[in-house]
């Protein structure tokens, strides 16, 4: 018979009889075959995953997430279990960070220190003042000039040479030789002075190079660098050297000599290859400096005979203007020559005579004077005086001139009026000589009698004697003032006849005089 | 052509001859006096080896037994060394054997060299040669060089970089 689930009758007495103990079993063998596969799992995930990781990148990129959030939920949870376990890394990272901001500072403070109470510091404080720029950018100007002219990757181990870059125009000589050198000083300070294998030579410097050296795990990267670099030229080497870690870190740790895996990480250690470039250096500036002293002597050549010879004509122009006679009404230089002009009274002093005075050559001055008549009461004493001594034979001819009359008579004689005409051309004459010294003339025409007679009517004869010569000098065109007048007879008595004839007489005398 | 760099050592004790050995086989840009002052000069010399063209950084170690011993630092990532024995003084065999020993601790087995050296003068050679046989036989490659004449000097070279290829 068949039951409603279709199994035989045998089956289901024996799922009555022995069903439980069934189930039991069935369960038991299940969970055997699932530790059985833990087992399994457990021996082979080693192989499995070490095998993933070197055939591609999935199981890693498969990981990545699940250790990521699984690192981030333990952190939340307790972040000290992962402290703990870092701490032996983060205790050395973080003290070699300080050791390095600390090496920055201290190599600030020593720059700072030598611009300070060095030659050159005070230099540049100078330069500070003078240009008005900061003390400390003038410092930046001058001492962060530096340039990094190789870089040396090289293996920890043994010294080999991974990488060279070098800067343009930078001989690239033995660089294997050089790393390995490098590799060597580095074991022989260790050695030498008993420090530990982490520790490094971290700086070099020979002349104006310096060597700095970075170190990792299984690189160091040595850096020369020629001037002074800055401090954070250290932060970028450490920046490229672990780079170079992150992008080979298993071609670095396992090393065989074969340095050409390396060749993708030169633009890496080319970004090191910098330099600060100071302001042109003022080539020339001695240049400069000789040409404004020859500017300067030669100014000096023609300045200094120009200023002497200008403070001269000054004192040639005050002495002018302090001589009576003369008047200065432009006084300069034109055409790189001394101009002076002006009025001058011929009887004022020659202007020449100052010029030797000053000590100025005549040449060096032009002179031009117009003619003038002064009203300085010496300088018409002067003209008067000329006039006089040009005129002396003239004045005496006229003043010897005398006209004799009989007695009673006012008329002159025949022979007088014969000589009228010339005595006044010469009159005339002397009237022109002195107005050209701008004076006029006055001819005083005196008439006198004998001591006979009366005064008064000797007075009239005598003036009437001198009117009438006046009047006959006039007529002749003698051209200046004359005067006429009569005097009494002169006090000395008379000796004899002769005498008194020669008492009854007309003379003349000659006044200069200004107008 | 692959090129590989490798480092080896020079090593023996003073006198021996290493640095004329080295001067045989390369030319030098550092001055030998590196030797007293930092202990140790470098020399570099390629060596086409099959396809290879091999980068031999030739470290010729002071001589000077005080330091040699000290400086043994400059082992560190050596792919070779030679030892370097005078042929005419027995006791630089010693000094030879104890370096070897020293090296092998610091560096593990790595492949080297031992050179007789000096076989221009090889009538007044005081060294035990049975000791030489002997350590051929334990596999040790052995050769006689003359730094003076030349002779072998370039076949020891040549044959630590090849030991090294592992050919």
């Amino acid at each position: 018979m068949a039951d409603g689930n279709g199994g035989s009758p045998l089956e289901e007495l024996r799922s009555i009889i022995v069903g439980p103990e069934q189930s039991r079993l069935e369960d038991l063998e299940q969970r055997l075959e699932k530790d059985a596969l833990q087992a399994e799992v457990t021996r082979v995930l080693p192989g499995a995953i070490t095998r993933g990781t070197a055939q591609d990148d999935r199981l890693r990129v498969a990981l990545t997430p699940l250790m990521e959030e699984t690192i981030r939920t333990s952190v939340r949870r307790d972040p000290q279990p992962l402290a703990d376990a870092i701490f032996p890394i983060i205790g050395p990272a973080v003290r070699k960070a300080i050791s390095a901001a600390m090496g920055g500072l201290v190599q600030t403070l020593n720059q700072a220190l030598e611009h300070t109470f060095s030659l050159r510091g005070l230099r540049w404080r100078i330069q500070a003042l003078r240009t008005g720029v900061s003390f400390g950018e003038i410092v930046l100007r001058n001492s962060l000039v530096y340039r990094v002219e190789q870089i040396f990757l090289v293996h920890r181990e043994g010294g080999l040479l991974l990488l060279h870059v070098t800067a343009e125009s930078v001989p690239d000589q033995a660089p294997e030789m050089i790393a390995g050198m490098l590799s060597a000083i580095q074991d022989f300070a260790r050695d030498s002075f008993q420090v530990g294998t982490r520790d490094t030579l971290e700086t070099m410097q020979v002349g104006e190079l310096i060597v700095l050296v970075e170190d990792g795990p299984y690189a160091l990267l040595a850096a020369v660098v020629r001037g002074t670099p800055p401090v954070s030229l250290k932060t970028d080497l450490q920046q490229a050297l672990e780079a170079v870690h992150a992008m080979h870190a298993e071609q670095l740790a396992g090393f065989q000599g074969d340095a050409s895996v390396f060749a993708d990480a030169r633009p890496v250690l080319e970004r090191c290859l910098a330099q600060e470039v100071a302001p042109p250096p003022r080539k020339g500036r001695w240049r400069f400096w000789l040409l404004a002293v020859a500017v300067a002597v030669l100014l000096g050549i023609w300045l200094v005979p120009r200023t002497i010879a200008g403070r001269r004509f000054d004192r040639f122009v005050s002495s002018l203007r302090e001589t009576p006679g003369i008047v200065v009404t432009e006084a300069g230089r034109r055409d790189g020559k001394f101009q002076v002009a002006g009025l001058r009274d011929p009887a004022a002093t020659n202007p020449d005579s100052f010029l030797g005075l000053a000590g100025l050559p005549k040449d060096q001055v032009a002179e031009r004077w117009e003619p003038y008549l002064s009203l300085d009461p010496a300088l018409i004493q002067a003209r008067i005086r000329a006039v006089q001594s040009a005129q002396a034979t003239e004045v005496a001819a006229v003043e010897q001139q005398a006209y004799y009359y009989p007695v009673g008579e006012d008329q002159p004689t025949t022979e007088a009026l014969a000589t009228i005409p010339g005595l006044a051309s010469r009159i005339h004459a002397l009237g022109r000589a002195a107005a050209s010294a701008g004076l006029t003339t006055t001819i005083a025409i005196l008439g006198q009698t004998d001591e006979t007679g009366e005064k008064d009517v000797n007075i009239r004869l005598g003036r009437a004697r001198a009117e009438r010569i006046r009047d006959l000098l006039a007529a002749a065109g003698a051209g200046v003032e004359l005067t006429a007048s009569g005097a009494e007879p002169p006090a000395v008595p008379e000796v004899d006849a002769t005498d008194r004839a020669r008492r009854r007489r007309v003379t003349l005398s000659v006044k200069f005089n200004t107008p | 052509m692959t090129t590989l760099e490798k480092k080896i050592c020079m090593m023996g004790a003073p006198g021996v001859g290493k640095t004329s050995l080295v001067r045989r086989f390369v030319e030098s840009i550092f001055s030998d006096k590196y030797l007293s002052t930092v202990g140790v000069k470098i020399d570099r010399k390629v060596v086409p080896i099959g396809d290879t063209s091999l980068s031999l950084l030739l470290w010729d170690l002071q001589g000077e037994e005080r330091y040699q011993w000290v400086r043994m630092q400059y082992l560190r990532g050596a792919s070779g060394f030679l030892l370097v024995v005078d042929g005419t003084r027995p006791k630089t065999l010693e000094v030879a054997l104890g370096l070897q020993e020293n090296a092998e601790s610091r560096v593990g087995q790595v492949p080297f060299v031992l050179i007789l050296n000096k076989a221009d003068l090889k009538a007044e050679w005081q060294i035990d040669v049975a000791a030489a046989d002997r350590l051929r036989s334990a596999g040790w490659i052995v050769l006689e060089t003359s730094a003076k004449t030349g002779e072998n000097v370039n076949e020891a070279f040549e044959g630590l970089g090849r030991r090294i290829l592992g050919l």
